[in-house]
């Protein structure tokens, strides 16, 4: 019983002199809680860096990036866990799935409140959304997937994706298919789902297959199963066209397009407005090509690599998208 | 000078809350068999298994040949000279003896390569010596019990022992056998060597030892010439319970049949026409290779047979229990199938009773904690209801089933090996309630490896020699010996 | 060799064992908690503090905890159940999972309100059931060997409903993979407003009393685990040991599936895929920390859910990795079912009994 009651206090010791955890929240203190990992993952690098710029600006405030793994059913709970510290006033995060969670948790914790860029709800107070039209992204890939394919003589261009998702199948897919489309009417899309975002081989076997049935050009979205994508082009002397950026570093040889995002900035610039205080809360924005935030990076080697006239088809086609040409309108999701 | 003396030896179990011996004393002389009995639980084995420097004593001293040691392993009492042979053969059994007597000790050519031919040779010398029988290029799983035990002697002396502790030799030998046995230790006791040998049948310490000491309670009690003694007397001594009956009092009134053997076959068992009538006992005497384990699952309904049929009440044994017929079965692997070993005593004791108890009755608990207690009583189980019954010694534990089988009034009673790890006194006890069960109307089939055991209880007797069922006339001991003698394998 | 001497001194009841195993372990996680802030974090006493505070810092916090030890009390007990029956059941994920996606269906589609709860709930059970009925079978009609295939078994179930959570079952509107919304009128409610309570622990503390009242109080109870020890000699003392050969699994998947029904009812308000997420696996983990005993499930499971939800505190305020719960629940398992280890742990905390 003695050693019992040692041990209690020793602990009680130690828990005693373990800071100030738990304390009433400060001023400004930001989270960012990335929904998988953002290591490999241009979307969440951005959205990381992009949170660490803002609060750099700002001295004082308190800033910490939580990953919260590949498992969605751990979401809710690590979101929770983040809000039940009492440490955060502001949770920033990214990706189409994350309001509905968001919503639960401010249910619990009405004192947090959350930013969520790549996604879209409106009306509730305690979130602010900005979506980007992923219609023009797609637009943007299809088409070079489209005129590249045609150029090499196939009439195929195929869509691999970790699992179906609302922004997939309403804005990203019709829009590459807009894409394929407006560069040739006579090309078809071939679709295969990896299953998770994670699986690499699974999405390297998928790519392999259809490279081999006179598919030229894929466009991958799958997190970091995309590397095994490039990893089949690479074999089979193919392309793949990406999506979010960072997609040239990953595959300098056989990425031949990248339909960017402006994530960082969008990030930057929104968690800056919510920081200094401006009313944003219950806002669901939608942001594209004519405001700057969906682009094409035409760095790539591989893209530069491309023949003259394919990559001057494409300048036309970014600078009238740009114009809002064609319109793809999109007032809510 | 003794050859082997342990004086004022104390020793507990701090794991279990134990003590085991408070002051226990023990004096060996050369040239003598002396005989440690007691109790189950008294502290036997824990005294041998000092004395051969399995355990180290907390207090006390030891002493060999006058002087005084402390032994830090067994190898230590090996050098010493002294020598265990265990209950339970602790022999390689795909050696031979000659290896088994050699083993850590092997002499070796260039010294570097085994020498078989050397080690059979000083093996089989050191058996002639003495006049052993066991061949020393024999492979220790071809072996009988009794020549297993003459190796482990023999392995025993070839490190130089001179004293010999035999735990429970005679456990697993028949009656010749255990004469065999007896011839060789009095021919070692001729040559000087000093022997502890541990048992509790009676009959043995008395026709064996010089001198026997008794154990109570972890203490010596006394030590006396055995010459002094009798049966009863030293039942008397070993717990002065004044249960000390032995032979069969109370006469049999058989009725109807009850458990009917008709042509049965089994394996290597049968046909068997036996008949068990209600208010009798049948005992059936056998040695272990003679299908005695078939008859018992046949008996009790573990098994059916192959051809013929065994029926209880006039049913086949498979329906037997679901049309609630009270049966008792004490079984020979009591572990196995006569409790749960890590459920409590008082669930073990009690589960014969179970569904005699209304659900409220069974959730007070009140009635069932009495009722196990005196059940428990009746028997003398020595333990803590709540403790788990593994925690029992072997003789409590046979018991324990006993008490528990017996109380269920039952109408039918298979009894396997009644008396294995029971001292006199329990021995007394158990054959008691037994025959109060054949007296209140059972029919009761006891077998048994024991002799003994058919003698004092059976109305009518049988023994099984290689499967097949011979009636005995006659009870006088060697009609019953010489069958069983012949009986043997 | 022979027997024991002199008679032991009573042994201590089995609650009180209980409840010491439970302190040693929770004594022994604290301590590797710290070792572990120490490892792995640069602030290791603000890492333990968050770790072993965090979960416990608020009305709302501990209310979270028991609700997160609530399905893990009730998969437990159905563990502890079948164990004492002496079925090693590794089938507990597959059953979770499987009561889940019933419970999910059956929310969403049925009616709602009180009655798509119900609905749902038994969904649940039923689910639960389904998956454990073969194995349970198998070892009635064929003595099956029931770890082998309540293992096998819930490897299948994962792979099945994973396939129609992500399939056919899938809301196509819902950017996660999950099924269909449960209206919000057969979610389980709240017991008090603004605090995360549903009903759920009250339950599971009274599956886990009833459990207890069964082993011990009642003769099927002690008859159970006298089967579970030794079939042979149940068999052989005419208990009902056909039913013993099946009902415990049953049992156990039952309540696997209302804890699996629990998640889908509760905060998640639908099945996600892989909701399940290693509930079947620290069911048994509980119930062998619990050593046996039905009510030391309910602290056995409140530690396991703290471990985890202070691994996600620590994680939050340090580098500490959330895993990092993982391993220390698994030392804590091994720690706590060791016999050898926790004798001396016992001994040295306890001091040695004399007679």
């Amino acid at each position: 019983m003695k050693r019992i009651v040692f041990l209690a206090l020793a602990v009680a010791g130690l828990w005693s002199c373990g800071g100030t955890g738990g304390s009433p929240a400060k001023p400004a203190s930001v989270a960012v809680f990335v929904p998988g990992v953002a290591s490999g993952s241009p979307i969440y690098e951005m959205l990381v860096s992009g949170a660490a710029r803002a609060v750099e600006e700002r001295p004082g405030t308190e800033f910490k990036v939580i990953e919260g793994g590949y498992d969605q059913s751990g979401w809710l709970d690590a979101l929770k866990a983040i809000a039940a510290s009492g440490e955060f006033d502001l949770i920033v995060t990214s990706n189409p799935a994350l309001p509905e969670l968001c919503v639960k948790v401010a249910a619990e914790y009405p004192e947090v409140r959350f930013f969520v860029a790549d996604a879209y709800m409106d009306g509730q107070r305690a979130i602010h959304t900005v979506l980007y039209n992923q219609l023009e992204q797609g637009y943007l890939v299809g088409y070079l997937a489209g005129a590249l394919s045609v150029h090499k003589g196939s009439n195929r261009a195929g869509l691999i994706a970790a699992q179906r998702y609302p922004t997939l199948d309403r804005l990203i897919q019709p829009g590459f298919e807009a894409g394929l489309l407006a560069a040739d009417p006579g090309m078809k899309l071939e679709y295969r789902e990896i299953g998770n975002w994670y699986d690499a081989n699974r999405a390297a076997e998928l790519a392999a297959s259809l490279y081999n049935d006179d598919v030229e050009v894929i466009l991958a979205v799958a997190g970091g199963a995309g590397q095994g994508v490039i990893a089949a082009a690479g074999s089979a002397g193919a392309s793949v066209v990406w999506l979010d950026g960072a997609g040239y570093q990953l595959g300098p040889d056989v990425v031949v397009g990248c339909a960017t995002l402006a994530q960082d900035r969008l990030v930057y610039e929104r968690v800056s407005a919510l920081l200094d205080g401006k009313d944003l809360w219950g806002v669901a924005d939608i942001v594209g090509a004519t405001d700057g935030y969906v682009g094409f990076d035409r760095d790539g080697p591989a893209y530069k690599a491309l023949p003259e006239s394919l990559r001057a088809e494409m300048d036309t086609v970014m600078a009238k998208l740009a114009e809002g040409k064609p319109a793809f309108t999109l007032d809510s999701f | 000078m003794d050859a082997l003396a342990l004086v004022g030896i104390h020793k507990s179990f701090p794991d279990t809350g134990t003590v085991a011996l408070s002051g226990a004393d023990l004096r060996v002389a050369r040239g003598e068999i002396h005989a440690l009995v007691g109790e189950n639980g008294a502290g036997k084995s824990t005294l041998a298994r000092i004395a051969c420097g399995m355990l180290a004593p907390d207090r006390g001293g030891i002493e060999v040949r006058g002087s005084a040691v402390a032994f830090r392993s067994r190898r230590d009492a090996e050098r010493a000279g002294i020598g265990l042979v265990p209950q339970y053969s602790m022999l390689a059994e795909g050696l031979t003896v000659a290896q088994n007597i050699s083993l850590g000790h092997e002499p070796r050519r260039l010294g570097l390569f085994y020498d078989s031919r050397r080690a059979e040779y000083e093996a089989a010398m050191l058996a002639q010596r003495y006049g052993f029988s066991v061949p020393a290029d024999a492979v220790v799983a071809a072996l009988g019990p009794s020549q297993r035990r003459e190796a482990e002697i023999l392995r025993a002396m070839a490190r130089g022992a001179d004293i010999l502790v035999l735990d429970e030799p005679t456990s697993i030998l028949d009656e010749s056998e255990t004469r065999t046995l007896f011839d060789l230790l009095r021919r070692l006791r001729a040559a000087g060597a000093a022997i502890v040998y541990i048992s509790h049948r009676a009959r043995e310490i008395l026709d064996l030892a010089d001198r026997v000491t008794v154990l109570r309670d972890g203490v010596a009690l006394t030590t006396l010439a055995a010459g002094q003694l009798d049966e009863c007397g030293l039942a008397e001594l070993i717990a002065p319970t004044g249960a000390c009956a032995s032979g069969r009092d109370g006469a049999s009134a058989p009725g109807q049949p009850v458990l009917q053997f008709l042509g049965a076959e089994a394996g290597p068992l049968g046909p068997v026409d036996l008949v068990v009538r209600s208010g009798e006992i049948v005992g059936v005497a056998a040695f272990a290779g003679n299908a005695m384990d078939t008859l018992e699952d046949l008996s009790a309904g573990v098994r059916l047979p192959d051809r013929g049929t065994v029926a209880a009440f006039g049913l086949s044994m498979d329906r037997l229990r679901r049309r609630g017929h009270r049966i008792a079965y004490i079984p020979t692997d009591r572990e196995g199938r006569g409790m749960s070993l890590r459920s409590s005593l008082r669930d073990n004791v009690l589960a014969g009773r179970l569904s005699g108890y209304s659900p409220v009755e069974y959730a007070a608990r009140k009635t069932p904690h009495a009722d196990a207690l005196a059940l428990a009583k009746s028997m003398d189980v020595q333990g803590h209801m709540a403790a788990p019954a593994e925690a029992l010694s072997g003789g409590n534990r046979q018991r324990l089933v006993l008490a528990r089988e017996l109380d269920k009034r039952p109408e039918l009673v298979v009894v396997a090996n009644p008396s294995q790890g029971l001292d006199p006194a329990a021995r007394s006890k158990a054959l008691g309630a037994i025959r109060k069960a054949r007296d209140q109307g059972a029919a009761v089939l006891v077998l048994s490896q024991d002799p003994d055991d058919i003698r004092d209880l059976a109305d009518r007797a049988f023994v099984l020699y290689r499967g097949k069922l011979k009636p005995i006339d006659s009870e006088e001991a060697g009609g019953l010996s010489a069958l069983l003698t012949g009986a043997r394998t | 060799m022979n027997e024991l001497c002199a008679l032991p001194p009573p042994p201590q009841s089995r609650a009180w064992e209980a409840l010491r195993r439970l302190a040693l372990s929770s004594g022994l996680a604290l301590v590797l908690v710290f070792m572990v802030s120490v490892l792995v974090s640069d602030e290791p006493l603000k890492a333990f503090r968050a770790f072993s505070l965090g979960p416990l810092n608020s009305a709302r916090a501990l209310a979270t905890l028991l609700e997160a030890a609530a399905p893990l009390m009730l998969s437990a007990t159905g563990a502890l159940v079948a164990f004492k029956a002496g079925h090693f059941t590794l089938g507990g994920e597959g059953q979770v999972y499987a009561g889940a996606f019933m419970a999910a269906l059956a929310g969403a589609w049925c009616p709602e309100g009180s009655f798509g709860l119900l609905a749902a709930v038994m969904a649940g059970v039923l689910g639960g059931t389904l998956v454990a009925a073969p194995a349970a079978a198998g070892k009635r009609w064929a003595g099956a060997d029931v770890l082998l295939v309540t293992f096998l078994l819930s490897q299948a179930a994962l792979h099945v409903v994973d396939w129609a959570i992500s399939g056919p079952f899938r809301d196509a509107g819902n950017n996660l993979i999950a099924m269909d919304p449960i209206p919000q009128a057969s979610l389980l409610p709240r017991l008090v407003h603004n605090l995360p309570l549903t009903p759920v622990p009250l339950v599971a503390g009274l599956v886990s009393v009833g459990v207890w009242i069964f082993l011990s109080r009642t003769r099927c109870g002690t008859m159970l685990a006298l089967y579970g020890r030794n079939s042979r000699f149940a068999a052989l003392q005419n208990f009902p040991v056909r039913s013993f050969e099946w009902a415990p699994i049953i049992f156990a998947g039952a309540m696997h599936g209302l804890a699996g029904a629990a998640l889908s009812l509760g905060s998640n308000g639908t099945a996600v895929r892989g909701i399940s997420g290693g509930l079947g696996w620290n069911a048994i983990g509980a119930a062998l920390v619990a050593g046996g005993e039905p009510l030391a499930v309910v602290p056995a499971a409140v530690l396991f859910s703290w471990l985890d939800s202070g691994a996600r505190q620590a994680a939050i305020f340090t580098e500490l990795p959330p895993d990092a719960a993982m391993i220390i629940k698994a030392l804590v398992i091994m720690a706590a079912t060791a016999k050898p280890a926790y004798t001396r742990l016992k001994a040295l905390l306890g001091g040695r009994k004399r007679t």
